[in-house]
């Protein structure tokens, strides 16, 4: 009785989407120290979600959520923050604002997008992508 | 007490927790809220709307609820939080942090009040519902004597107010203090101080 396994053979069009965050979220690290945000936590985690990466630009604290895609079939990767997650991102950066004693200070939500298409890759920042939902 | 409660296992739920919040109105200190589990068996005539009761007698049953209950969860919501969004969005979202906080996730939640809270779980809200269900009663209890006790350990940062005494809340004694001495980093800037 084998279980169908979905991972085992995926055609090329589906690459693992797990694999494709991880990539991507490495990729935006980079991308991110290089425009000078300094990195404060990545994968932070609270009873609310994970957040991708937290980190301190120009005196802001700054919530970082990583789009990746592959392919453009689910729409574009800053069209991928829909209201909902907006809204979990709020509750798990008020929540770590609160942790650590920081709930004065600037906050703000940055999206990047990373675009993979075959051999190279498209990085977009969007600052201020969304406002606190809460 | 256990109407709501017995009518939940009924439609055949079997984890149901409590949930109130205690500090919305006051001008200093967070809301904090408080989500609570019991037993099906649970019975204790003492545990009623914490309003109703003595600080004593609230501190009392804080001990034995937390001692009984299968599971407490609390959430805190801080004034700057308060300030950004309001105190209505920061009294839910200290009422949703509490029930996630919950060690065992429960299948329904009793809510006092009007609003439901945004969980991925079935839920009922009940006007004066700290006086009507004892999960949400003891709820009130452990949100009100938690809060009190933020609150005690503020006195010993900001001891110009108070707050020891009044727990944060607008006070003649109070409203006076920060018209003698301004506000402190934990009151909130949602109001106005009038005398």
């Amino acid at each position: 009785m084998a279980a169908a396994k979905s991972t085992e053979n995926p055609s090329k069009s589906h690459c693992n989407t797990r694999q494709a965050g991880t990539r991507g979220e490495d990729c935006a690290l980079r991308f991110l120290k290089k425009k000078g945000y300094r990195i404060i936590e990545r994968n932070y985690r609270c009873v609310f979600g994970e957040i991708d990466i937290i980190a301190n630009h120009q005196g802001a604290i700054v919530f970082i959520e990583v789009k990746s895609r592959t392919s453009d079939r689910f729409g574009y990767p800053e069209e991928a923050v829909g209201k909902v997650k907006q809204k979990k991102i709020s509750r798990i950066a008020v929540n770590y604002l609160g942790e650590r004693k920081l709930d004065d200070s600037n906050a703000r939500f940055d999206v990047v997008a990373i675009h993979f298409s075959p051999g190279k890759e498209r990085v977009e920042l969007i600052k201020d992508a969304f406002d606190f939902v809460l | 007490m256990r109407h709501f409660e017995e009518r939940a296992r009924l439609r055949g739920f079997k984890c149901i927790a409590g949930c109130d919040e205690a500090g919305r109105g006051p001008l200093a200190g967070p809301v904090v809220a408080a989500a609570v589990i019991f037993s099906d068996d649970y019975v204790n005539a003492a545990i009623q709307d914490s309003k109703k009761l003595t600080p004593l007698k609230r501190e009392r049953l804080f001990t034995v609820i937390e001692k009984t209950a299968l599971s407490i969860g609390i959430g805190i919501v801080e004034p700057a939080v308060i300030d950004r969004i309001n105190i209505l969005r920061a009294s839910l979202l200290a009422m949703e942090k509490a029930v996630l906080t919950l060690s065992s996730p429960p299948d329904y939640i009793l809510i006092d009040g009007i609003n439901t809270i945004d969980v991925p779980v079935a839920q009922e809200s009940i006007i004066r519902g700290d006086s009507l269900s004892i999960s949400i009663a003891a709820a009130s209890i452990i949100a009100k004597v938690s809060r009190d006790h933020i609150m005690d350990d503020y006195h010993a940062r900001y001891p110009l107010y108070n707050f020891i005494k009044n727990k944060g809340y607008g006070t003649r004694e109070h409203r006076e203090a920060i018209k003698s001495h301004g506000r402190c980093k934990i009151h909130r800037k949602s109001f106005k101080v009038t005398l």
